[in-house]
């Protein structure tokens, strides 16, 4: 089989690190390396998060960290969401391997000259890496195939009416990857919302028995509980970033629709909204894949097949 | 004509739907309508305002229509005759029966709702410039005034832009200033009336009618027919009927109390009504935006509105 090589790009968080066991499960993937953003929590934070993560997964690739700070602005942080460590609940080993000696972006720069082939970037945090990419190396985005991000809606927002937090976060450096002219899937709250993980659905991962499946009811434990007391509308936790990489693997479990997503910068109320033109008035061509729905016992019962694929 | 009814104002920028909207509105006989107050918005307000002396003129009555804002609060103006035609009623000439009122649209509407107090509803279906210079000059309109139902917005999507619809992007300063004045308000928006599809078929027949007033219903509609025909739409969409319906049988459109505010400083999203549906912000509701609506009663009161003028 022919690995799809990627690089997560990510402020684990919850949703992001089952999205790296979803990722490191998978045979149709291939890891080539894993950078941190501050968002979730702070860059130092999410970072100590990758290396216990990637410790306890046994999973050794390259890990360098991102910037403390959005491009131009002020960081936000969502510890009412992820806890004060970023990824409360679970007990995580202590880092088993060094960060490299660089820069997030140097990282992925590095590794995109060195592959033979595109490499899809998976962002599952702010953007602010991937901008930085594109502005310090332009000549890199032709190393790139595709980005499939988690971040946007085209409809409201979890963090403002009309934001999600991801593109909030760093919407200048959302707006620069939105307008790189590359093929971009966003996977935005129109589909996590959709993407609803139940407490039975977290017994059964639980019940697969293996290391991998115990670690995501573990976080599932902590995500679920937060959605249950703030917003029981769901009935479950919205499963976020996972979807970013499930749709990298099983393209079949979503439904998709191509469109025009512009990102606002400067609205008092809009900043960070992914305007979507979902009845193509603007002559603008569509730029992104904009996930819509997801079926939702097919994904999970996907996520189950491979948390037992894991030790 | 009796006073005992409901007492409406009804603020316009007409515009075919317009016309269409107050052509149901002149023959309900539970409504005093007190005046109709003109602003710019689908064309400019030389048009808007006779085109609303012309509709009263066609089904003989002798409303009257005060001239308001010839211009947005603040904004460039943005007029939308590629819709409407270049003299807001798609090109058809209609006669002008009696002349517009000395009286600014602006003294009429804090005027008449001092004098109500708590009894006039006002039924804004263009841009709100005119209701918002009530409330900026007139410190006791928004406590005065019953309530305000507005054809515009849309909780998601746009008609303008893709972030925005019309009526609030053509002037979003006024649109702001109205949203947060703390005026009972209901906003009938795109999530509703892009449902509110009129087959091409009833325009058909209306086009062949023997009654003036239904003919020109049917001739009006169809001069949407080049811009339609351009975008696909499956019929006609009725934005303003439908506030006009909404508000003579509330019972027609489901509402949910949100909060919604205004953007007017965005790069992309100016004129977006933003509304708080997963109340992020902890603001209380200000708004009952319309959610869903019964598309058969409503197309049934519709025609029938229309229809009805055949048959007096």
């Amino acid at each position: 089989m022919r690995k799809i090589p990627i690089i997560l790009d990510c402020d684990p968080g919850h949703d992001d690190a089952i999205a790296m066991i979803l990722a490191h499960a998978s045979p149709e993937i291939e890891i080539l390396g894993v950078t941190s953003v501050a968002g979730n929590q702070t860059v130092e934070k999410t970072t100590l998060n990758v290396q216990k993560l990637l410790t306890f997964l046994g999973l050794q690739v390259p890990v360098a960290k991102g910037r403390p700070k959005p491009l131009f602005r002020e960081l936000i942080i969502a510890p009412e969401v992820h806890g004060v460590t970023g990824l409360d609940g679970p007990d995580l080993p202590e880092p088993g391997f060094p960060v490299e000696d660089c820069s997030a972006v140097e990282l992925i720069a590095r590794i995109l000259r060195d592959s033979e082939r595109k490499v899809t970037l998976v962002p599952t945090g702010a953007l602010t890496n991937i901008a930085l990419l594109f502005i310090a190396y332009p000549e890199l985005k032709n190393k790139v195939e595709r980005i499939s991000l988690m971040g946007g809606a085209a409809e409201g927002g979890n963090w403002t009416p009309a934001a999600e937090f991801n593109i909030l976060v760093d919407p200048e450096a959302a707006d620069i990857v939105f307008t790189s002219g590359l093929p971009i899937t966003m996977a935005g709250l129109d589909v996590t919302h959709k993407a609803i993980i139940t407490r039975e659905d977290t017994e059964r991962f639980r019940n697969i028995g293996t290391k991998a499946s115990g670690l995501a009811a573990e976080l599932l434990d902590f995500f679920v509980t937060f959605h249950e007391e703030n917003f029981p509308q769901f009935g479950g936790s919205p499963l976020h970033d996972a979807c970013a990489v499930a749709w990298l693997i099983r393209p079949d479990l979503f439904t998709s629709v191509h469109k025009h997503v512009a990102i606002d910068t400067g609205g008092e109320l809009t900043t960070g909204c992914t305007v979507t033109d979902m009845r193509a008035f603007l002559s603008a061509k569509p730029n992104t894949e904009v996930l819509v729905d997801v079926k939702r016992q097919e994904f999970v019962d996907f996520l189950a097949e491979r948390f037992s694929m894991l030790d | 004509m009796s006073n005992s009814g409901k007492k409406i104002i009804i603020d316009c920028d007409t515009g075919i739907d317009d016309a269409l909207a107050l052509l149901v509105a002149l023959q309900h006989p539970g409504w005093d309508i007190l005046g109709i107050t003109a602003v710019a918005g689908n064309v400019g307000l030389e048009h808007t305002a006779p085109n609303s002396i012309r509709i009263c003129t066609l089904v003989g009555q002798k409303i009257p229509v005060y001239a308001g804002a010839a211009k947005s609060l603040y904004c460039e103006y943005r007029s939308a005759e590629r819709v409407h035609g270049a003299n807001g009623l798609g090109g058809i000439e209609l006669p002008l029966g009696y002349d517009v009122e000395q009286e600014s649209a602006l003294s009429f509407l804090t005027r008449s709702v001092r004098e109500n107090p708590g009894e006039i509803e006002i039924v804004a279906i263009g841009p709100l410039t005119n209701i918002a210079l009530a409330i900026l000059t007139d410190p006791h309109f928004c406590e005065n005034t019953g309530r305000l139902t507005i054809m515009g917005g849309a909780i998601n999507g746009g008609n303008a832009t893709p972030a925005a619809e019309f009526n609030v992007w053509a002037d979003p300063e006024a649109a702001k200033i109205v949203f947060n004045a703390g005026i009972p308000m209901t906003m009938i928006g795109l999530d509703v009336t892009n449902q509110a599809i009129l087959g091409f078929d009833v325009v058909e027949r209306w086009r062949g009618s023997d009654n003036t007033v239904v003919r020109t219903a049917g001739e009006l509609l169809y001069s949407f027919h080049h811009f339609l025909d351009g975008i696909g739409a499956k019929g006609y969409a009725l934005h303003d009927p439908l506030t006009i319906a909404y508000v003579m049988d509330p019972t027609l459109v489901t509402t949910q109390e949100m909060f919604i505010d205004v953007e007017t400083k965005a790069t992309i999203a100016n004129g977006k009504t933003v509304a708080d549906i997963f109340k992020v912000t902890g603001n209380k509701p200000n708004v009952s935006a319309a959610v869903d609506l019964d598309i058969d009663r409503f197309l049934k009161l519709f025609v029938n509105a229309i229809e009805g003028y055949s048959k007096v």
